[in-house]
């Protein structure tokens, strides 16, 4: 049971690294924030206080934040964070879990609740629980007891109403707003989930998916089918196509891990797209690792509006080298999109470079610096992890964008200087420095409370994962969902 | 004048690094690297080198460029100047680089300013408007026992009037110390679609032999260097199918106070 459990993790996790980070069907133009899952221990609390250059002038704007976790609470609350406002708090309450405010739950496969949007994506990375970000599904209250879920919130503009319930394997679960009623039924497996939603109209979505091994090659399937006009009343935004098929296959051979990934999918009738990948990932020692891959892609990858234009073919490849010792690190990547065979005719072209050294006192420093170029009507989003949040940087146009950070434990917290520096073409106003300080302390709520997890004081979850330095990320512009008014933009979201 | 002022926008548009020697890319001995790449030497050492660039063939169009490195325990220092064209249409540049190396890792920033030649100097006016200022990073690391991969950025940020070329960033990896091959790549700007280059380098005592092929379009570059005691001379011909031949040769004279792994 647990090695099957081990496996299934092991397969959700490689198909989702193996994902370019986007913004999300209903995120607009500019930059994106995602922000991250606390790191934080039981009996633990962080505080950070922050300031940040804001607009084009000598403007700042100071920012607070408080996260804790303890006796069954958790949560983060935020202010004056222009990216990230509000929060979400957790506590204990009648046997159950009650949850205030920024709320992004999941049901089944996400079809009626915490869908992905993306044809090729097997599950949302900031949907439901356990998720590497938190997202920003709407606002409101939750509450858990014993397998039952009930919500009630503002999602997609209207007020939303939910109950969702499990028995085993199986879920119901029922959402009513904004005129309408869906309807979810569910069953998740160790290796087997599926999903069929539907509302009082007759339209209905369903999916399947499927983990397993043959032989040592981790293979992982998703099947999709319904109605183009069923979308999920929550989040009508990520309601995705309704007909997809995508299959993922990993293995590890003695060299490396070579990944393979197929998607196909449509729109609508004559609207239909497909994705083909490949990635090899090699360990080259204790510090060292090579990965590569390439990619081919048809069709519109979003949900095309009616007028839009056919969307091409693009290949692309990638390379990406990591070396150095723990004292000093570099990382370079080269990206590469054309629309013709072999990324010829390239649209897209991205070069990045990273470099990150220890500095006295247990501080660290890391500048990053990274080149593109990307043709008229196209778009790239250029990752930059920073303590708490991945930042997509939307750039268009050739430019670069180069970023400082230092960290330095001082004054029993930690101290955060960056600056950014954008030379070129790109979709956020200001091509002025901007620049950003925080201070943080992380401490323990109670002197009883243990952990493995190192000093309160101990600099952690500040580097930013490792897929987050796979550092280009891109999605085709004039591609947007359908329905990407205004209501579908939480404000917190850029 | 017209062949000057040609010879200078051709400059402008192809390539005119200020205090590129004539050694090759990935070097970890080039006297160069720290003033125009960012990357410190992995020796501490100390340095003092004259180059000469001539454009395309051109006898109007030469760089000529003094500098000296030094090094003090692992941190590493370089001040160069550097003179192009003639006084009409030429330009004067202060180079600054430091850095900090190890025989494993290095990583430096370096500073150039540029000034006409005919414009009115004066110390109160060093740094006016008028002048052209950049300021780059770069850093390397050994990947290996003899491989060396580095990203240098030399203009991270300008200010004032445009250099003479845009250089964007700079990845490249290079397998071997005197006997070495590598490969480079370099970012697009607008208007291009970068660059990618291949290179061979052997050693015979004495001499040490290069070459370098580069594409968009397709040209190479051949290079020799012969090292007597602390004394150093290189040659380099750039060729490009349109532009013609530039030669470049420098001399150096180097000490240093440890032996290369």
């Amino acid at each position: 049971m647990i090695r099957r459990a081990a496996l299934l993790a092991l397969v959700v996790v490689s198909v989702a690294r193996a994902q370019s980070l986007e913004p999300p069907p209903e995120a607009g133009e500019g930059d994106y924030t995602l922000e991250r899952a606390d790191s934080l221990d039981d009996a633990e609390f962080e505080v950070a206080i922050g300031a940040a250059s804001h607009g084009s002038g000598s403007d700042f704007r100071g920012s607070q934040r408080v996260s804790f976790r303890g006796g069954g609470a958790r949560g983060t609350l935020r202010d004056g964070d222009e990216a990230l406002s509000g929060g979400r708090v957790e506590a204990p309450l009648a046997r159950g879990t009650l949850t205030a405010g920024r709320l992004s739950p999941r049901w089944g496969r996400g079809l009626a609740l915490g869908g992905t949007g993306e044809p090729w994506v097997f599950t949302a990375e900031d949907r439901g629980a356990g998720t590497r970000y938190r997202g920003r599904a709407g606002t409101g209250l939750g509450f858990d007891v014993r397998g039952t879920s009930l919500l009630a919130g503002r999602f997609a503009g209207h007020e939303v109403l939910g109950a969702h319930t499990r028995a085993g394997a199986g879920a119901v679960g029922v959402l009513a707003g904004g005129g309408s009623v869906q309807g979810s039924v569910s069953l998740d497996s160790e290796q087997r989930s599926w999903e069929l939603a539907f509302d009082r109209l007759g339209r209905w979505r369903a999916e399947a998916a499927s983990s397993g091994a043959i032989g040592d090659t981790r293979v992982s399937l998703r099947a999709r089918g319904g109605l183009a006009a069923f979308r999920s009343l929550a989040e009508p935004a990520r309601a995705g196509p309704p007909r997809a098929l995508a299959g993922a296959a990993t293995r590890a051979f003695a060299l490396a891990d070579v990944s393979a990934f197929g998607a196909l999918w449509a729109w609508r009738v004559g609207e239909s797209g497909a994705r083909a990948a490949l990635e090899v990932d090699a360990r080259l020692g204790e510090h060292q690792s090579f990965a590569c891959g390439a990619e081919d892609q048809h069709g519109p990858r979003r949900e095309p509006s009616p007028r839009a234009r056919p969307s091409g073919t693009r290949q692309g490849w990638w390379c990406e080298w990591r070396g150095g010792s723990p004292g000093a690190r570099l990382a370079l990547r080269h990206e590469l999109w054309g629309t013709r065979a072999l990324a010829r005719d390239a649209v897209r072209r991205a070069v990045v470079a990273r470099a990150d050294w220890a500095v006295p006192f247990g501080g660290r420093l890391a500048l990053t610096h990274a080149v593109w170029r990307v043709r008229s009507g196209e778009s790239l989003y250029l990752p930059e992890a920073q303590a708490d949040r991945l930042v997509l940087r939307a750039s268009s146009g050739a430019g670069s964008r180069t970023r400082c950070d230092l960290r330095l434990p001082i004054a029993t917290g930690t101290i955060r200087l960056g600056l950014s520096l954008a030379t070129g073409g790109t979709r956020s106003a200001s091509r002025r420095p901007a620049w950003s300080v925080e201070w943080s302390r992380r401490s323990r709520l109670a002197t009883a409370a243990s952990s493995s997890r190192g000093s309160a004081n101990e600099i952690r979850g500040a580097d930013g994962e490792a897929h987050e330095l796979r550092v280009v990320r891109h999605a085709g512009a004039g591609e947007g969902a359908r329905g990407e008014g205004p209501e579908h933009h939480p404000l917190g979201d850029r | 004048m017209r062949r000057v002022l040609a010879a200078l926008l051709l400059a402008r548009a192809a390539a005119a690094q200020d205090f590129s020697g004539a050694s090759p890319a990935g070097s970890t001995r080039a006297p160069d690297g720290l003033l125009d790449r960012a990357l410190p030497p992995a020796t501490a050492t100390i340095t003092a080198a004259a180059s000469q660039t001539r454009w395309w063939g051109l006898p109007d169009l030469e760089t000529r460029s003094v500098a000296v490195g030094g090094s003090f325990h692992s941190w590493r220092a370089a001040l160069g100047l550097s003179q192009t064209g003639e006084p009409e249409l030429g330009w004067t540049s202060l180079g600054l680089g430091f850095g900090a190396a190890s025989e494993r890792a290095g990583a430096g920033l370096r500073a150039c300013a540029r000034r006409d030649r005919d414009a009115p100097w004066s110390v109160a006016h060093a740094l006016t408007t008028g002048d052209g200022v950049e300021a780059g990073a770069g850093a390397w690391i050994m990947a290996g026992d003899a491989v060396r991969a580095w990203a240098s950025a030399p203009q991270v940020w300008t200010s004032g009037a445009s250099p003479p070329l845009m250089r964007p960033l700079e990845l490249g990896i290079r397998i071997g110390d005197v006997d070495a091959a590598w490969v480079r790549l370099v970012a697009p700007r607008a208007g291009d679609d970068g660059e990618r280059a291949l290179g061979v380098a052997l050693h015979v005592a004495p001499l040490q032999v290069w070459a370098e092929a580069r594409d968009a379009p397709l040209r190479g570059s051949v290079g020799l260097s012969a090292a007597v005691a602390v004394l150093r001379v290189a040659a380099r011909i750039d060729a490009h199918p349109v532009l013609g031949e530039t030669v470049r040769l420098s001399l150096a004279w180097a000490r240093e106070r440890r032996s290369h792994p």
